[in-house]
């Protein structure tokens, strides 16, 4: 049967692949299976829309209703409150108050002029709000706008390049630029005159600054911040009539209870930035665009934690703009921030800021009776040997935090930044200073481990040592012990209590002959013809452990910004830093004392010293002990770091500890007798310092760093003390004072 | 005999004009005058003039049911036939309208004779279906085979990719679901479709990151934060859902919500037009709307279930694939659960390409009933 078929195809059973497949008998039955994935999609789908039209239509509808019967909605953030950031022992350090914000609707504000003109002069009245001076950028002639802007510069004493730098070239569109606020009446009523002249720069109240810098927006524009509950008050009992004016509440406002002792610790919060803002993610973002962001020290390392998650409430507003009603079905709360607890003790910190200014003060006096440079700087740094706890962390002077929160004047921030002794710097993190004698302690962990020095060896130190160069056996350089009479036959362990450079010397030198010379590297002492031939480490060996074993030359990882890394010197690096210079033995025989090119951060000291006191564990030293919930809850504690473990025997570490604790006890110490609130009942070891700079004469500096670092008690340490007053003098007399009373407070005596 | 007679052409062949599908009528029917009744309310229900564009869409569907018959009556074997004149000739109009096509709203889709304004993307959905069931049938069982598979994948890929450049990312993900239903029924392996899956997701992240303006980007996340930039691109989002969520379950009647603010919005004809039949038909209006697509699409898919040869299972599939994607995703994104891609509601939108294309695959569809063989084989 072959009816209707124009062409046929024989199809033997075994060919599978034809080229037409018309339907098969499985044809149905693998449609079929495929069809039901379909329809499973298909099913899902609808079952989706659905469920979301159910929702929507008839759950939500009431909602949905509210907003469409022509009520305006404004979606508005519910701030979360920033965490608080308390002490070891739950006194708190940063803290938020109330306060009150007016803002303005420019949407909701009236157009009509005169109405518009009286609602500002109440609020001007109201809020004491000032006058801003302004220029609109496209109102500026073309062509003239420099002319323009250099007028104006002379005439509010602004720096011209200043004004024109950010007036013309400023990143930001937007077209009203403020060049001076909060003009006081006298001067808003004089420029108001002077500007006449110049088109396009104005000086206008706050409240019309507001709406033209704002037009239209339909959000609130903060107008002025931190309001007295009186005045909000009384705006918000007038809101009838003035319309477009809000009150927030509740408004937090950061507080720092404990005093300015910790803005270097605690930092401080700041306005966020438009380019921080954009560069969070705006809107889609975590800020809101008037948010708060932590600027240095904790506030800003702890941000995120700080931080919280802001919230949102959906308000309805009547005609009038007045909120009547809130959805809460659609509102989010807001997540506050956590609890930032330190290792900090509030109560010590404050006592080792007391005794390190009254080191400072007396150190003044001494430096204005020799006629030397004044003193006005010190750091005092306690940690917990035990686990890297920063107990206290004081770099004076400091600043007040409190009045970067509240808007600081121009003139205080200038005097802050032309202060000499540079309070917003902390230099316990960021000062980088040659260590001097307080180095000896590492070197000498150094030297024993490497076996260039045994503990019992004995070198004669004569007060001066001659190294002769090439080609001069009898001349060269002379070295200085800072005994110039000399300390006699030291070993290792009153080579450390009395800190001879001589001995020291002999560490760091090293065994090499130079290309030409007869002898290996040596040196005479006064009077005597016989060379002494140096067997110390070297600048290689000394670089590698300041480096590696104590963490020399890089930043410890303490939770600051701005950290410094100070400089372990070698010749790679001599070579290449601007000095440009080839390496020479005095380098080296300088480094060995803690002077030359080496320099470090007194936190980088106190953190190697806390490993020779606790046996040989480097710690990270660290600020943030916990964080807490709302309830002071600990939801999360930061367990000790170990960042490394020295490899230096125990036994030679232990000599450098008695070495250290003879400073003390020896009669020829360099700090015996220098405890005298402390030093009867608490095993105190330490290491004095005098680190000079400056021009020397006849081999003798006028200024230095004075240094002390100690640990206690000597078999167990709990504490390390370092003390360090720039320019102070003598480390023995000036910063072992301070010493002794930071310790006093720690362990409870009275003075 | 034991041997498989298969017949190919039809010629003589008799046309069964008593299979043609009644509900598959009446549903588009449905569609189609519940469109009417949507855009004319939404228009702000004025007079029925040449203006009204009720009225314009009327004419439009009237031309649109005589191509429908006219296709039908037309044996689909025709048309495969000539689908690669279709293809080559899709891919003209594609490329030509990003040279001389009209620019709106950032976008070069039309071109414009006049009055009268072509969209050739909603063309090219019809005609690149047929032209992909025409290749995949072509090969029957060596679609199991790699280099088809691939094949296929770029036939789709050239006029998808076109389409992006307008750009038209919702057409793109039009074509793409297309290729996928097509694959799923037709004789490929599911491992290369599993591969597909797979390969989607890195692909999808070089998409977004490297790949897509941001304008796309920015459409498709403000989606879901319309309340971000409640006067900006999220504005018809909000709207949207304040006059579907407002409508409540029984709606407001044939003006549609009182919403004054649904005035306002700006694609209320278009993208935006369930929202505004929401507000006059409410959650029950839904639900009948899903059941008239519902029945839609079951006989669509029965269709291509009882198709006697591939090219007609694939072109049958193909296209209730698409309905379904347009209808969920212009639903989705007037409700909040899709981003907004631009994607008319089949069969109720304005617009006359869309509605044009639909009839004639509807038309198509008719054709496949009634011109196949009842008998695919016959022993001899």
């Amino acid at each position: 049967m072959r009816r209707g078929h124009k062409r046929m195809e024989l199809v033997r059973p075994a060919d599978r692949r034809r080229r037409h497949a018309d339907n098969r008998p499985d044809d149905a039955v693998f449609l079929t299976r495929r069809a039901f994935l379909l329809k499973g999609l298909f099913l899902s789908g609808f079952g989706a829309l659905v469920a979301k039209l159910f929702k929507m239509q008839v759950i939500d509808a009431a909602e949905y209703e509210l907003v469409a019967a022509g009520n305006q909605f404004r979606d508005e953030p519910i701030r979360a409150p920033r965490g608080l950031i308390v002490d070891r022992n739950g006194n708190i350090l940063a803290e938020n108050r109330i306060s009150w914000t007016v803002s303005i609707v420019p949407a909701l504000f009236p157009d009509e002029p005169e109405e518009a003109d009286a609602i500002a002069q109440q609020l001007i009245r109201l809020l004491d709000l000032r006058d801003l001076l302004v220029v609109r950028r496209s109102a500026l002639p073309e062509g003239s706008e420099e002319y323009v802007l250099r007028e104006l510069a002379a005439l509010v004493g602004i720096e011209p390049a200043r004004l024109l730098g950010t007036v013309l070239r400023s990143g930001s569109d937007d077209d009203l630029y403020v060049i001076r606020e909060d003009l006081a009446p006298d001067e808003a009523a004089r420029l108001r005159e002077e500007v006449k002249r110049f088109p396009g720069v104005h000086v206008m109240d706050r409240v019309r600054y507001t709406l033209e810098a704002n037009p239209g927006a339909p959000r609130p524009v903060l107008l002025k911040k931190d309001v007295d509950r009186e005045v909000a008050l009384a705006i918000e009992g007038n809101r009838l009539y003035l319309k477009g004016v809000e009150v927030s509440d509740e408004t937090l406002v950061r507080q720092y209870p404990a005093g300015p002792e910790f803005s270097h610790i605690l930092g401080y919060v700041g306005p966020i930035t438009k380019e921080e803002y954009e560069a969070a993610g705006g809107p889609d973002g975590n800020y809101l665009f008037d948010d708060w962001v932590g600027r240095g020290g904790i506030e800003e390392h702890m941000e995120d934690v700080l931080r919280g998650q802001h919230g949102l409430r959906w308000v309805q507003v009547d005609a009038h703009g007045v909120k009547v009603n809130e959805l809460e079905s659609l509102r989010q709360e807001p997540q506050p921030g956590k609890t930032v607890v330190l290792t900090i003790d509030r109560d010590f910190q404050l006592k080792a800021t007391e005794a390190l200014r009254e080191g400072i003060a007396r150190a003044h006096e001494a430096a204005m009776k020799d006629g030397r440079e004044p003193v006005g700087n010190g750091v005092v740094i306690a940690l917990d040997p035990r686990t890297g706890a920063i107990l206290a962390l004081v770099s004076w002077p400091t600043f007040d935090n409190q009045l970067f929160v509240d808007g600081i004047s121009q003139e205080q921030y200038d005097a802050y930044l032309n202060d000499p002794f540079k309070p917003l710097t902390n230099f316990a993190i960021s000062g980088e200073f040659p260590p001097g004698s307080t180095i000896k302690p590492l070197l000498a962990c150094l030297g024993l481990q490497a076996g260039v020095v045994g503990p019992n060896d004995y070198v004669y130190c004569a007060g001066q040592i001659r190294v002769p160069v090439v080609g001069d056996e009898n001349g060269g350089q002379y070295y200085y012990c800072w005994v110039r009479s000399g300390h006699g036959a030291v070993a290792m362990e009153e080579a450390i209590a009395v800190s001879c450079d001589v001995y020291f010397y002999n560490v760091g030198a090293p065994n090499q002959q130079a290309e030409g010379a007869d002898l290996p590297l040596h040196y005479y002492n006064p009077g005597d013809p016989q060379p002494h031939f140096f067997h110390g480490l070297g600048i290689d060996r000394i670089y590698e452990g300041l480096t590696k074993e104590f963490r020399l030359g890089a930043p410890t990882g303490i939770e600051l910004a701005a950290e410094s890394s100070g400089v372990v010197p070698n010749p790679k690096w001599l070579f290449q830093s601007p000095l440009r210079e080839y390496w020479s033995v005095g380098d080296t025989i300088n480094v060995s004392i803690g002077q030359g090119h080496l320099s470090c951060t007194p936190l980088q000291l106190t953190c190697g010293i806390a490993a020779i006191a606790n046996g040989g564990t480097y710690y990270r030293p660290r600020l943030v002990e916990a964080l807490a919930d709302g309830a002071g809850n600990i939801i999360r504690r930061f367990e000790p770091e170990v960042v490394h473990r020295l490899n230096v025997a125990p036994e030679h570490i232990e000599t450098v500890r008695r070495g250290m604790r003879r400073t003390i006890t020896d009669r020829i110490g360099t700090a015996y007798g220098k405890f005298p609130r402390t030093g009867d009942d608490i095993p105190i070891a330490g290491k004095t310092g005098t680190a000079e700079y400056g021009v020397a004469v006849d081999g003798r500096y006028r200024q230095s760093h004075a240094w002390f670092t100690a640990f206690a008690p000597y078999d167990d340490p709990e504490i390390v003390v370092t003390v360090l007053i720039p320019a102070g003098g003598e480390g023995a007399v000036v910063s072992t004072p301070v010493a002794d009373a930071v310790l006093a407070a720690y362990f409870g005596k009275t003075p | 005999m034991g041997t498989l007679i298969t017949s190919l052409h039809a010629r003589g062949r008799t046309t069964n004009w008593g299979a043609f599908d009644i509900y598959l009528v009446v549903t588009t029917l449905v569609l189609i005058g519940f469109g009417l009744v949507t855009i004319w309310s939404a228009d702000g229900a004025r007079p029925l003039t040449l203006g009204n564009p009720a009225v314009r869409q009327f004419i439009y569907a009237v031309i649109g049911l005589a191509m429908m018959m006219g296709a039908t009556a037309l044996d689909y074997r025709y048309i495969k036939t000539f689908s690669w004149v279709f293809y080559l000739g899709t891919l003209v109009l594609l490329a030509g309208v990003l040279v001389v096509g009209t620019t709106s709203g950032g976008a070069t889709r039309w071109f414009q004779f006049g009055p009268i304004t072509v969209q050739p993307s909603e063309i090219a959905k019809l005609t690149v279906i047929i032209s992909l069931a025409s290749f995949v049938a072509d090969r029957g069982d060596d679609m199991r085979r790699l280099h088809n598979f691939i094949l296929s994948g770029i036939l789709v890929g050239i006029p998808a990719g076109l389409v992006y450049l307008q750009p038209d990312l919702g057409t793109t993900g039009v074509f793409a679901f297309a290729w996928l239903v097509m694959m799923l029924v037709s004789r490929t392996r599911l491992l290369y479709l599993f591969g597909v899956m797979l390969a989607a997701i890195p692909g999808a992240w070089v998409t977004w990151n490297y790949i897509m303006h941001d304008y796309m980007r920015e459409r498709l996340l403000i989606s879901y934060h319309p309340e971000s930039d409640p006067l900006g691109d999220g504005y018809n989002i909000l709207q949207a859902r304040v006059a579907i969520g407002s409508s409540g379950a029984i709606g407001h009647g044939l003006h549609g919500s009182t919403l004054s603010q649904l005035d306002l919005l700006r694609v209320r004809l278009t993208d935006f037009i369930f929202a505004h039949a929401m507000g006059m038909f409410g959650f029950i209006g839904a639900l009948a709307l899903f059941l008239t697509f519902a029945i839609l699409l079951w006989r669509m898919m029965q269709i291509g279930i009882n198709a006697r040869d591939n090219f007609s299972q694939l072109t049958a599939f193909g296209i209730t694939g698409i309905v379904f994607f347009q209808m969920f995703v212009n639903i989705g994104m007037n409700v909040g659960l899709m981003p907004v891609t631009g994607i008319p509601l089949p069969f109720v939108s304005v617009g006359g390409s869309s509605l044009w294309t639909l009839l004639a695959a509807v038309g198509i569809l008719q054709s496949i009933l009634i011109h196949q063989q009842r008998l695919g084989f016959q022993r001899e």
